[in-house]
Protein backbone atom coordinates (compact mmCIF):
# COMPACT_ATOMS: atom_id res chain seq x y z
CA UNK A 1 0.00 0.00 0.00
CA UNK A 2 2.98 2.46 1.13
CA UNK A 3 4.70 1.30 -1.67
CA UNK A 4 1.87 2.20 -3.95
CA UNK A 5 1.42 5.26 -2.39
CA UNK A 6 5.30 6.44 -3.09
CA UNK A 7 4.76 5.05 -6.63
CA UNK A 8 1.59 7.50 -7.32
CA UNK A 9 3.74 10.29 -5.89
CA UNK A 10 6.61 10.02 -8.26
CA UNK A 11 3.81 9.86 -11.21
CA UNK A 12 2.35 12.71 -10.15
CA UNK A 13 5.72 15.49 -9.71
CA UNK A 14 6.80 13.65 -13.23
CA UNK A 15 3.12 14.61 -14.46
CA UNK A 16 3.44 18.23 -12.63
CA UNK A 17 6.86 18.60 -14.12
CA UNK A 18 6.16 17.78 -17.74
CA UNK A 19 3.13 19.98 -17.59
CA UNK A 20 5.08 23.12 -16.31
CA UNK A 21 7.46 22.55 -19.10
CA UNK A 22 5.11 22.16 -21.93
CA UNK A 23 3.23 25.56 -20.45
CA UNK A 24 6.83 26.96 -20.66
CA UNK A 25 7.45 26.44 -24.03
CA UNK A 26 3.78 27.13 -25.39
CA UNK A 27 4.16 30.04 -23.43
CA UNK A 28 7.29 31.21 -24.60
CA UNK A 29 5.94 30.49 -27.81
CA UNK A 30 3.47 32.55 -27.96
CA UNK A 31 5.38 35.09 -26.45
CA UNK A 32 8.06 35.18 -29.12
CA UNK A 33 5.23 34.91 -32.15
CA UNK A 34 2.96 37.07 -30.92
CA UNK A 35 3.95 40.40 -32.22
CA UNK A 36 4.24 38.55 -35.95
CA UNK A 37 0.87 36.95 -36.03
CA UNK A 38 -1.21 39.32 -37.63
CA UNK A 39 1.38 39.28 -40.49
CA UNK A 40 1.37 35.87 -40.35
CA UNK A 41 -1.90 36.57 -41.97
CA UNK A 42 -1.06 39.64 -44.41
CA UNK A 43 0.80 39.14 -47.95
CA UNK A 44 4.64 39.68 -47.37
CA UNK A 45 7.16 37.35 -46.30
CA UNK A 46 5.89 36.83 -42.67
CA UNK A 47 2.51 34.90 -44.51
CA UNK A 48 1.75 31.75 -42.97
CA UNK A 49 -1.73 31.31 -45.14
CA UNK A 50 0.19 29.02 -47.78
CA UNK A 51 1.70 26.74 -45.33
CA UNK A 52 -1.56 26.55 -43.16
CA UNK A 53 -3.59 25.27 -46.66
CA UNK A 54 -0.33 23.05 -47.27
CA UNK A 55 -0.93 21.60 -43.68
CA UNK A 56 -4.77 21.17 -44.60
CA UNK A 57 -4.62 20.17 -48.09
CA UNK A 58 -1.74 17.55 -47.02
CA UNK A 59 -2.99 15.90 -43.38
CA UNK A 60 -6.57 15.92 -44.95
CA UNK A 61 -5.69 14.05 -48.40
CA UNK A 62 -3.31 11.65 -45.94
CA UNK A 63 -6.00 10.94 -43.47
CA UNK A 64 -8.70 10.19 -46.27
CA UNK A 65 -6.60 8.02 -48.29
CA UNK A 66 -5.07 6.13 -44.44
CA UNK A 67 -7.90 5.96 -41.96
CA UNK A 68 -10.26 4.12 -44.07
CA UNK A 69 -8.11 1.13 -45.25
CA UNK A 70 -6.31 1.53 -41.54
CA UNK A 71 -9.30 0.52 -39.31
CA UNK A 72 -10.29 -2.24 -42.30
CA UNK A 73 -7.29 -3.78 -41.30
CA UNK A 74 -7.75 -3.33 -37.57
CA UNK A 75 -11.27 -5.40 -38.56
CA UNK A 76 -9.61 -7.82 -40.71
CA UNK A 77 -7.10 -8.54 -37.46
CA UNK A 78 -9.93 -8.58 -34.79
CA UNK A 79 -13.27 -9.70 -36.18
CA UNK A 80 -11.86 -12.37 -38.99
CA UNK A 81 -9.17 -13.22 -36.73
CA UNK A 82 -5.92 -11.92 -39.24
CA UNK A 83 -2.76 -13.62 -38.29
CA UNK A 84 -0.92 -11.20 -35.81
CA UNK A 85 2.07 -10.82 -38.06
CA UNK A 86 0.15 -7.61 -39.09
CA UNK A 87 -0.81 -6.84 -35.62
CA UNK A 88 3.15 -6.70 -35.19
CA UNK A 89 3.84 -5.11 -38.21
CA UNK A 90 1.69 -2.20 -37.61
CA UNK A 91 2.85 -1.83 -34.43
CA UNK A 92 6.33 -1.51 -35.73
CA UNK A 93 5.97 0.07 -38.39
CA UNK A 94 4.03 3.16 -36.46
CA UNK A 95 7.06 3.04 -34.33
CA UNK A 96 9.19 4.10 -36.68
CA UNK A 97 10.95 7.27 -36.78
CA UNK A 98 9.28 9.32 -39.21
CA UNK A 99 12.55 10.43 -40.81
CA UNK A 100 13.40 6.69 -41.89
CA UNK A 101 10.02 7.22 -44.19
CA UNK A 102 11.16 10.52 -45.24
CA UNK A 103 14.41 9.05 -46.31
CA UNK A 104 12.75 6.03 -47.87
CA UNK A 105 10.29 8.01 -49.92
CA UNK A 106 13.25 10.48 -51.00
CA UNK A 107 14.75 8.09 -52.58
CA UNK A 108 11.51 6.34 -54.02
CA UNK A 109 9.89 8.90 -55.11
CA UNK A 110 12.10 11.94 -55.17
CA UNK A 111 15.59 10.49 -56.37
CA UNK A 112 14.47 7.38 -58.61
CA UNK A 113 10.86 8.25 -59.68
CA UNK A 114 12.47 12.22 -60.10
CA UNK A 115 8.66 13.39 -58.73
CA UNK A 116 9.49 16.87 -57.56
CA UNK A 117 9.24 18.14 -53.49
CA UNK A 118 5.80 18.54 -53.45
CA UNK A 119 2.53 18.27 -51.43
CA UNK A 120 1.68 14.84 -53.30
CA UNK A 121 4.99 13.04 -52.14
CA UNK A 122 4.26 14.76 -48.70
CA UNK A 123 1.23 13.45 -48.81
CA UNK A 124 2.04 9.60 -49.57
CA UNK A 125 4.96 10.14 -46.66
CA UNK A 126 1.55 10.98 -44.29
CA UNK A 127 -0.39 8.23 -45.72
CA UNK A 128 2.68 5.65 -44.83
CA UNK A 129 2.41 7.18 -41.20
CA UNK A 130 -0.77 7.54 -40.32
CA UNK A 131 -1.68 4.18 -41.83
CA UNK A 132 0.03 1.64 -39.13
CA UNK A 133 -0.70 3.68 -36.69
CA UNK A 134 -4.24 3.35 -37.25
CA UNK A 135 -4.36 0.00 -37.52
CA UNK A 136 -1.68 -0.81 -34.62
CA UNK A 137 -3.74 1.66 -32.33
CA UNK A 138 -7.55 1.03 -33.56
CA UNK A 139 -7.05 -2.83 -32.80
CA UNK A 140 -7.26 -2.66 -28.66
CA UNK A 141 -10.16 0.05 -29.25
CA UNK A 142 -11.89 -2.61 -31.09
CA UNK A 143 -11.16 -5.18 -28.56
CA UNK A 144 -13.02 -3.14 -25.82
CA UNK A 145 -16.24 -4.27 -28.00
CA UNK A 146 -17.98 -6.26 -25.65
CA UNK A 147 -17.92 -9.74 -27.23
CA UNK A 148 -21.06 -10.66 -25.50
CA UNK A 149 -22.66 -7.82 -28.33
CA UNK A 150 -20.79 -9.51 -30.94
CA UNK A 151 -22.46 -12.90 -30.38
CA UNK A 152 -25.94 -11.31 -29.25
CA UNK A 153 -25.54 -9.84 -33.25
CA UNK A 154 -24.01 -13.41 -34.93
CA UNK A 155 -27.17 -15.02 -33.09
CA UNK A 156 -29.89 -13.16 -34.74
CA UNK A 157 -28.51 -14.09 -37.85
CA UNK A 158 -26.07 -11.23 -38.84
CA UNK A 159 -23.08 -12.10 -40.51
CA UNK A 160 -19.69 -11.06 -39.35
CA UNK A 161 -19.83 -8.34 -41.38
CA UNK A 162 -23.55 -6.61 -41.06
CA UNK A 163 -22.00 -7.14 -37.17
CA UNK A 164 -19.26 -4.69 -37.44
CA UNK A 165 -21.11 -1.84 -39.56
CA UNK A 166 -23.79 -2.52 -37.16
CA UNK A 167 -22.20 -3.45 -33.60
CA UNK A 168 -18.86 -3.50 -33.31
CA UNK A 169 -18.16 0.21 -35.21
CA UNK A 170 -21.24 2.19 -33.93
CA UNK A 171 -19.83 1.23 -30.18
CA UNK A 172 -16.04 1.59 -30.65
CA UNK A 173 -16.72 4.91 -32.67
CA UNK A 174 -16.20 7.32 -29.70
CA UNK A 175 -12.32 5.67 -29.12
CA UNK A 176 -11.62 5.16 -32.99
CA UNK A 177 -12.21 9.15 -33.24
CA UNK A 178 -9.89 10.20 -30.51
CA UNK A 179 -7.37 7.53 -32.54
CA UNK A 180 -7.89 9.17 -35.79
CA UNK A 181 -7.63 12.54 -34.10
CA UNK A 182 -4.38 12.05 -32.17
CA UNK A 183 -2.99 10.38 -35.50
CA UNK A 184 -4.24 13.82 -37.35
CA UNK A 185 -2.54 16.11 -34.78
CA UNK A 186 0.84 13.74 -35.44
CA UNK A 187 0.41 14.58 -38.68
CA UNK A 188 0.17 18.19 -38.12
CA UNK A 189 3.08 18.02 -36.49
CA UNK A 190 4.93 16.10 -38.15
CA UNK A 191 8.49 17.55 -40.06
CA UNK A 192 10.99 14.86 -40.41
CA UNK A 193 9.21 12.91 -42.67
CA UNK A 194 8.07 15.99 -44.66
CA UNK A 195 11.69 17.24 -45.13
CA UNK A 196 12.80 15.35 -47.83
CA UNK A 197 9.09 14.89 -49.22
CA UNK A 198 6.84 17.81 -49.37
CA UNK A 199 9.99 19.57 -49.39
CA UNK A 200 10.75 23.16 -47.59
CA UNK A 201 9.16 25.82 -50.08
CA UNK A 202 5.28 27.00 -50.49
CA UNK A 203 3.77 28.02 -53.63
CA UNK A 204 4.07 31.54 -54.22
CA UNK A 205 0.93 31.79 -55.73
CA UNK A 206 -2.75 29.61 -54.82
CA UNK A 207 -2.84 26.44 -55.78
CA UNK A 208 -4.58 23.15 -56.08
CA UNK A 209 -1.89 21.47 -57.60
CA UNK A 210 -1.02 18.25 -55.80
CA UNK A 211 2.68 18.73 -57.51
CA UNK A 212 3.50 22.15 -55.72
CA UNK A 213 5.79 22.77 -53.49
CA UNK A 214 4.71 21.35 -49.59
CA UNK A 215 5.82 23.01 -46.93
CA UNK A 216 3.64 22.92 -43.89
CA UNK A 217 3.41 24.82 -40.16
CA UNK A 218 5.52 22.26 -39.08
CA UNK A 219 8.16 22.89 -41.87
CA UNK A 220 8.19 26.60 -41.59
CA UNK A 221 8.60 26.48 -37.95
CA UNK A 222 11.86 24.45 -38.47
CA UNK A 223 13.05 26.27 -41.19
CA UNK A 224 12.52 29.99 -40.11
CA UNK A 225 13.68 29.16 -36.53
CA UNK A 226 16.71 27.35 -38.18
CA UNK A 227 17.89 28.98 -40.79
CA UNK A 228 16.31 31.94 -41.94
CA UNK A 229 18.29 35.31 -42.05
CA UNK A 230 15.61 37.62 -41.71
CA UNK A 231 15.71 39.88 -39.00
CA UNK A 232 12.69 38.99 -37.56
CA UNK A 233 12.75 35.02 -38.28
CA UNK A 234 12.35 34.08 -34.32
CA UNK A 235 8.86 35.68 -34.34
CA UNK A 236 7.99 34.47 -37.63
CA UNK A 237 8.83 30.90 -36.37
CA UNK A 238 7.02 31.67 -33.11
CA UNK A 239 3.96 32.94 -34.94
CA UNK A 240 4.11 29.57 -37.12
CA UNK A 241 4.20 27.78 -33.51
CA UNK A 242 0.91 29.77 -32.02
CA UNK A 243 -1.19 28.81 -35.29
CA UNK A 244 0.04 25.02 -35.05
CA UNK A 245 -0.79 24.86 -31.17
CA UNK A 246 -4.23 26.48 -32.00
CA UNK A 247 -4.64 24.33 -34.81
CA UNK A 248 -3.65 20.83 -32.83
CA UNK A 249 -5.88 22.46 -29.59
CA UNK A 250 -8.56 22.86 -32.08
CA UNK A 251 -8.42 19.12 -33.57
CA UNK A 252 -8.40 17.86 -30.38
CA UNK A 253 -11.17 19.86 -28.48
CA UNK A 254 -13.63 18.82 -32.03
CA UNK A 255 -12.64 15.39 -31.38
CA UNK A 256 -13.06 15.37 -27.61
CA UNK A 257 -16.86 16.85 -28.34
CA UNK A 258 -17.48 14.73 -30.85
CA UNK A 259 -16.62 11.43 -28.62
CA UNK A 260 -18.67 13.15 -25.98
CA UNK A 261 -21.31 13.53 -28.32
CA UNK A 262 -21.29 9.50 -29.43
CA UNK A 263 -21.07 8.33 -26.08
CA UNK A 264 -24.36 10.09 -24.68
CA UNK A 265 -26.10 9.12 -28.24
CA UNK A 266 -25.24 5.37 -27.56
CA UNK A 267 -26.51 5.43 -24.02
CA UNK A 268 -22.78 4.60 -23.11
CA UNK A 269 -20.62 6.30 -20.31
CA UNK A 270 -17.55 5.47 -19.43
CA UNK A 271 -17.78 2.63 -22.27
CA UNK A 272 -19.64 -0.35 -20.52
CA UNK A 273 -22.80 1.08 -17.46
CA UNK A 274 -26.19 2.41 -19.30
CA UNK A 275 -26.86 6.22 -18.94
CA UNK A 276 -29.41 4.83 -15.69
CA UNK A 277 -27.61 2.00 -14.58
CA UNK A 278 -28.96 -0.94 -13.69
CA UNK B 1 -45.60 -38.06 -25.68
CA UNK B 2 -44.03 -39.17 -29.04
CA UNK B 3 -43.19 -36.34 -30.69
CA UNK B 4 -41.12 -36.02 -34.07
CA UNK B 5 -37.61 -35.11 -33.28
CA UNK B 6 -36.84 -31.70 -34.03
CA UNK B 7 -32.97 -31.50 -32.86
CA UNK B 8 -31.07 -34.17 -32.61
CA UNK B 9 -27.20 -34.46 -32.02
CA UNK B 10 -25.22 -37.34 -33.14
CA UNK B 11 -21.68 -38.62 -31.54
CA UNK B 12 -20.78 -35.15 -31.05
CA UNK B 13 -17.92 -34.33 -29.75
CA UNK B 14 -15.94 -30.89 -28.79
CA UNK B 15 -12.77 -29.97 -28.07
CA UNK B 16 -11.25 -26.50 -27.11
CA UNK B 17 -7.22 -27.16 -28.26
CA UNK B 18 -6.73 -30.35 -26.15
CA UNK B 19 -9.17 -30.06 -23.60
CA UNK B 20 -12.44 -32.40 -23.87
CA UNK B 21 -15.86 -30.22 -23.82
CA UNK B 22 -18.33 -32.60 -25.01
CA UNK B 23 -17.72 -36.68 -25.48
CA UNK B 24 -19.89 -38.16 -27.82
CA UNK B 25 -23.24 -36.68 -26.99
CA UNK B 26 -25.99 -38.10 -29.19
CA UNK B 27 -29.25 -36.38 -27.62
CA UNK B 28 -32.79 -35.85 -29.28
CA UNK B 29 -34.88 -33.24 -28.82
CA UNK B 30 -38.80 -33.87 -29.78
CA UNK B 31 -40.43 -30.58 -31.37
CA UNK B 32 -42.39 -28.53 -29.07
CA UNK B 33 -41.02 -29.58 -25.64
CA UNK B 34 -38.81 -27.90 -23.44
CA UNK B 35 -35.51 -29.85 -22.72
CA UNK B 36 -33.55 -28.91 -19.49
CA UNK B 37 -30.27 -29.40 -19.62
CA UNK B 38 -28.51 -29.73 -16.70
CA UNK B 39 -25.13 -30.83 -15.02
CA UNK B 40 -22.26 -29.47 -12.80
CA UNK B 41 -20.48 -26.03 -14.00
CA UNK B 42 -18.21 -26.77 -16.86
CA UNK B 43 -20.14 -30.12 -17.75
CA UNK B 44 -20.53 -28.38 -21.20
CA UNK B 45 -24.32 -27.16 -21.09
CA UNK B 46 -23.13 -24.44 -22.79
CA UNK B 47 -21.06 -25.69 -25.71
CA UNK B 48 -23.84 -28.40 -26.42
CA UNK B 49 -26.23 -24.83 -26.89
CA UNK B 50 -23.36 -22.88 -28.78
CA UNK B 51 -22.95 -26.03 -30.98
CA UNK B 52 -26.56 -25.84 -31.98
CA UNK B 53 -26.44 -22.64 -33.65
CA UNK B 54 -22.52 -22.76 -34.08
CA UNK B 55 -21.70 -20.21 -32.28
CA UNK B 56 -19.11 -22.52 -30.68
CA UNK B 57 -16.43 -22.65 -33.72
CA UNK B 58 -15.65 -19.16 -33.12
CA UNK B 59 -13.93 -19.65 -29.54
CA UNK B 60 -10.29 -20.10 -30.58
CA UNK B 61 -9.28 -23.75 -30.69
CA UNK B 62 -12.62 -24.98 -30.85
CA UNK B 63 -12.46 -28.75 -33.07
CA UNK B 64 -16.11 -30.31 -33.17
CA UNK B 65 -17.11 -33.94 -34.56
CA UNK B 66 -20.14 -35.89 -35.06
CA UNK B 67 -23.35 -34.36 -36.57
CA UNK B 68 -25.78 -32.21 -35.46
CA UNK B 69 -29.40 -32.61 -37.12
CA UNK B 70 -32.08 -29.69 -37.31
CA UNK B 71 -35.13 -31.64 -39.23
CA UNK B 72 -32.82 -34.44 -40.40
CA UNK B 73 -30.52 -32.06 -42.01
CA UNK B 74 -26.74 -32.00 -40.85
CA UNK B 75 -26.50 -28.22 -39.40
CA UNK B 76 -22.55 -28.94 -39.00
CA UNK B 77 -21.71 -29.04 -43.01
CA UNK B 78 -19.30 -27.00 -44.20
CA UNK B 79 -21.80 -25.52 -47.00
CA UNK B 80 -24.32 -24.86 -43.75
CA UNK B 81 -25.86 -20.59 -44.34
CA UNK B 82 -25.13 -19.83 -40.69
CA UNK B 83 -27.69 -16.91 -41.12
CA UNK B 84 -30.15 -18.85 -41.89
CA UNK B 85 -29.68 -21.45 -39.61
CA UNK B 86 -29.29 -18.39 -36.36
CA UNK B 87 -32.60 -17.24 -37.37
CA UNK B 88 -33.93 -20.39 -37.30
CA UNK B 89 -32.44 -21.10 -34.07
CA UNK B 90 -32.33 -18.38 -31.60
CA UNK B 91 -30.44 -17.88 -28.74
CA UNK B 92 -31.18 -16.20 -24.96
CA UNK B 93 -27.67 -15.49 -23.13
CA UNK B 94 -26.78 -15.70 -19.55
CA UNK B 95 -26.05 -12.14 -19.31
CA UNK B 96 -28.43 -10.09 -20.89
CA UNK B 97 -26.56 -8.31 -23.87
CA UNK B 98 -29.06 -5.78 -25.21
CA UNK B 99 -27.27 -3.72 -28.13
CA UNK B 100 -26.74 0.09 -26.75
CA UNK B 101 -29.58 0.81 -28.63
CA UNK B 102 -33.17 2.15 -28.10
CA UNK B 103 -35.80 -0.93 -27.07
CA UNK B 104 -37.07 -0.59 -30.13
CA UNK B 105 -33.82 -0.57 -32.35
CA UNK B 106 -32.83 -3.81 -30.27
CA UNK B 107 -36.25 -5.58 -31.10
CA UNK B 108 -36.07 -4.36 -34.78
CA UNK B 109 -32.50 -5.50 -35.16
CA UNK B 110 -33.08 -9.18 -36.73
CA UNK B 111 -36.25 -8.15 -38.94
CA UNK B 112 -33.92 -5.07 -40.52
CA UNK B 113 -31.11 -7.50 -41.00
CA UNK B 114 -33.61 -8.76 -43.33
CA UNK B 115 -34.31 -5.65 -45.39
CA UNK B 116 -37.68 -5.05 -43.71
CA UNK B 117 -37.62 -0.95 -44.09
CA UNK B 118 -41.69 -0.60 -43.29
CA UNK B 119 -41.89 1.27 -40.19
CA UNK B 120 -45.63 -0.24 -39.40
CA UNK B 121 -44.55 -3.09 -40.46
CA UNK B 122 -41.66 -3.22 -37.74
CA UNK B 123 -43.47 -1.62 -34.96
CA UNK B 124 -46.07 -4.47 -35.45
CA UNK B 125 -43.46 -6.74 -34.73
CA UNK B 126 -41.54 -5.05 -32.55
CA UNK B 127 -45.24 -4.93 -29.86
CA UNK B 128 -45.89 -8.73 -31.17
CA UNK B 129 -42.45 -9.68 -29.89
CA UNK B 130 -42.51 -7.44 -26.54
CA UNK B 131 -45.81 -8.73 -26.09
CA UNK B 132 -44.42 -12.71 -26.32
CA UNK B 133 -41.67 -11.75 -24.03
CA UNK B 134 -44.38 -10.10 -21.40
CA UNK B 135 -42.62 -6.53 -21.63
CA UNK B 136 -45.27 -5.15 -23.55
CA UNK B 137 -46.69 -3.40 -20.63
CA UNK B 138 -43.95 -2.59 -19.38
CA UNK B 139 -42.13 -0.44 -21.78
CA UNK B 140 -45.52 1.16 -23.84
CA UNK B 141 -45.05 4.17 -24.99
CA UNK B 142 -40.74 4.21 -23.88
CA UNK B 143 -39.76 2.17 -27.11
CA UNK B 144 -37.58 5.20 -27.73
CA UNK B 145 -35.33 4.38 -23.86
CA UNK B 146 -32.14 2.81 -23.91
CA UNK B 147 -32.28 -0.83 -23.91
CA UNK B 148 -29.86 -0.61 -20.90
CA UNK B 149 -32.08 1.27 -18.70
CA UNK B 150 -33.83 -1.31 -18.18
CA UNK B 151 -33.83 -3.29 -15.39
CA UNK B 152 -31.54 -6.86 -15.20
CA UNK B 153 -35.33 -8.54 -15.51
CA UNK B 154 -36.46 -6.32 -18.05
CA UNK B 155 -33.13 -6.48 -20.13
CA UNK B 156 -33.53 -10.21 -20.13
CA UNK B 157 -37.20 -10.07 -21.65
CA UNK B 158 -35.59 -7.63 -24.59
CA UNK B 159 -33.41 -10.10 -25.37
CA UNK B 160 -35.91 -12.81 -25.62
CA UNK B 161 -38.29 -10.52 -27.42
CA UNK B 162 -35.11 -9.84 -29.83
CA UNK B 163 -34.92 -13.13 -30.70
CA UNK B 164 -38.59 -13.77 -30.87
CA UNK B 165 -38.70 -10.98 -33.45
CA UNK B 166 -36.80 -13.20 -36.22
CA UNK B 167 -39.04 -16.12 -36.02
CA UNK B 168 -36.95 -19.23 -34.80
CA UNK B 169 -38.37 -22.80 -34.43
CA UNK B 170 -35.72 -23.31 -31.67
CA UNK B 171 -34.98 -21.23 -28.88
CA UNK B 172 -31.83 -21.93 -26.62
CA UNK B 173 -32.03 -20.73 -23.50
CA UNK B 174 -28.49 -20.55 -21.38
CA UNK B 175 -29.21 -20.64 -17.75
CA UNK B 176 -31.09 -17.00 -18.70
CA UNK B 177 -32.42 -16.85 -15.08
CA UNK B 178 -28.89 -16.78 -13.62
CA UNK B 179 -28.42 -13.38 -13.20
CA UNK B 180 -31.80 -12.45 -12.11
CA UNK B 181 -34.09 -11.80 -9.08
CA UNK B 182 -36.41 -14.24 -7.23
CA UNK B 183 -39.29 -12.12 -9.15
CA UNK B 184 -37.81 -12.04 -12.50
CA UNK B 185 -36.85 -15.59 -12.52
CA UNK B 186 -40.48 -16.56 -11.89
CA UNK B 187 -41.60 -14.68 -14.33
CA UNK B 188 -39.43 -16.49 -17.06
CA UNK B 189 -40.37 -19.39 -16.23
CA UNK B 190 -44.06 -18.93 -16.72
CA UNK B 191 -42.96 -17.08 -19.91
CA UNK B 192 -41.08 -20.60 -21.14
CA UNK B 193 -44.10 -22.40 -20.27
CA UNK B 194 -46.58 -19.88 -21.95
CA UNK B 195 -43.46 -20.26 -25.19
CA UNK B 196 -43.38 -24.03 -25.39
CA UNK B 197 -46.06 -24.38 -27.50
CA UNK B 198 -44.88 -22.25 -30.19
CA UNK B 199 -40.86 -23.18 -29.93
CA UNK B 200 -39.05 -26.24 -29.28
CA UNK B 201 -37.12 -25.31 -26.03
CA UNK B 202 -33.54 -26.06 -24.70
CA UNK B 203 -33.11 -24.51 -22.10
CA UNK B 204 -29.29 -24.71 -19.66
CA UNK B 205 -29.71 -24.54 -16.12
CA UNK B 206 -28.27 -25.68 -12.58
CA UNK B 207 -31.28 -24.71 -10.93
CA UNK B 208 -33.11 -28.01 -10.67
CA UNK B 209 -36.14 -27.01 -9.33
CA UNK B 210 -36.24 -24.93 -12.00
CA UNK B 211 -35.64 -28.07 -14.29
CA UNK B 212 -38.49 -30.07 -12.65
CA UNK B 213 -40.90 -26.93 -12.97
CA UNK B 214 -40.80 -25.77 -16.62
CA UNK B 215 -39.01 -29.25 -18.44
CA UNK B 216 -40.56 -32.45 -20.34
CA UNK B 217 -37.48 -34.01 -21.25
CA UNK B 218 -34.21 -33.07 -18.93
CA UNK B 219 -30.55 -34.51 -20.02
CA UNK B 220 -28.35 -34.61 -17.34
CA UNK B 221 -24.57 -33.84 -18.24
CA UNK B 222 -21.19 -34.66 -16.42
CA UNK B 223 -17.78 -34.00 -17.36
CA UNK B 224 -18.62 -33.51 -21.26
CA UNK B 225 -20.64 -36.74 -21.57
CA UNK B 226 -24.13 -37.21 -21.75
CA UNK B 227 -25.26 -39.30 -18.26
CA UNK B 228 -29.10 -39.81 -18.56
CA UNK B 229 -31.97 -38.19 -20.48
CA UNK B 230 -35.53 -39.40 -20.59
CA UNK B 231 -38.88 -37.49 -19.29
CA UNK B 232 -38.12 -34.81 -16.22
CA UNK B 233 -41.01 -36.39 -14.14
CA UNK B 234 -38.47 -40.13 -14.88
CA UNK B 235 -35.43 -38.30 -14.58
CA UNK B 236 -36.26 -36.68 -11.08
CA UNK B 237 -37.84 -39.58 -9.67
CA UNK B 238 -36.68 -42.65 -11.05
CA UNK B 239 -33.16 -41.72 -12.42
CA UNK B 240 -31.69 -44.64 -14.19
CA UNK B 241 -28.25 -43.80 -13.64
CA UNK B 242 -26.32 -44.22 -10.06
CA UNK B 243 -24.41 -40.29 -10.66
CA UNK B 244 -28.09 -38.66 -11.78
CA UNK B 245 -29.42 -39.45 -8.88
CA UNK B 246 -26.23 -38.47 -6.95
CA UNK B 247 -26.19 -35.13 -8.56
CA UNK B 248 -30.11 -34.88 -8.21
CA UNK B 249 -29.84 -35.53 -4.20
CA UNK B 250 -26.42 -33.10 -4.23
CA UNK B 251 -24.41 -35.85 -3.33
CA UNK B 252 -21.70 -34.91 -6.61
CA UNK B 253 -19.61 -31.86 -6.09
CA UNK B 254 -19.79 -29.10 -8.46
N1 LIG C 1 -13.90 -20.74 -25.13
C1 LIG C 1 -13.35 -21.74 -24.42
N2 LIG C 1 -12.03 -22.00 -24.51
C2 LIG C 1 -11.48 -23.00 -23.80
N3 LIG C 1 -12.16 -23.80 -22.99
C3 LIG C 1 -13.47 -23.60 -22.85
C4 LIG C 1 -14.14 -22.56 -23.56
N4 LIG C 1 -15.46 -22.60 -23.24
C5 LIG C 1 -15.60 -23.62 -22.38
N5 LIG C 1 -14.42 -24.22 -22.14
C6 LIG C 1 -14.21 -25.39 -21.27
O1 LIG C 1 -15.06 -26.42 -21.71
C7 LIG C 1 -15.70 -27.04 -20.61
C8 LIG C 1 -17.18 -26.90 -20.73
O2 LIG C 1 -17.54 -25.53 -20.59
P1 LIG C 1 -19.03 -25.02 -20.69
O3 LIG C 1 -19.64 -25.58 -21.91
O4 LIG C 1 -19.00 -23.54 -20.56
O5 LIG C 1 -19.69 -25.68 -19.40
P2 LIG C 1 -20.97 -25.24 -18.55
O6 LIG C 1 -21.79 -24.31 -19.37
O7 LIG C 1 -21.65 -26.54 -18.26
O8 LIG C 1 -20.49 -24.63 -17.30
C9 LIG C 1 -15.14 -26.39 -19.36
O9 LIG C 1 -14.11 -27.21 -18.89
C10 LIG C 1 -14.60 -25.09 -19.85
O10 LIG C 1 -13.49 -24.69 -19.09
MG1 LIG D 1 -22.39 -22.30 -18.98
Amino acid sequence: MRQRHGVTAVILVLAVCGGAILLLVAGEVVAVGWPELGAGFRAGPADLRPELFNTLYMVGAALVLSVPPGLLAALWRTEERAPRILEDVASLLSSLPSVTIGLGLFVLLIATSGWPFSRAAGIVALTAMNLPWMTAASIPVLRQVGESRRQASLALGASVWATVVRVVVPEALPGLVAVAAVGAARLVGEAAALLFTAGVNAPARFSWSPWAPGATLAIRLFRVGTESLHPDARAMAGAAGIVLLLFTLVLLGVAGVLQRYLRRRAGIVDGTEGRFGR
Amino acid sequence: MSEEVILETDDLSVAYYSQTALRRVSLSVPAGTVMAVIGPSGCGKSTLLRVMNRLAERSPGARITGAVYLHGENILARDTDLSHLRRRVGMVFQQPNPFPFSIFDNVAYGPRLLGERRHEVLRDTVERSLRQANLWDEVRGKLRRPALSLSGGQQQRLCLARALAVGPEVLLMDEPTASLDPVSTARTEELIEGLKHRYTIVLVTHNLQQAARVSDYTAFLDRGTLVETGPTPVIFTAPRERRTEDYLTGRLEG
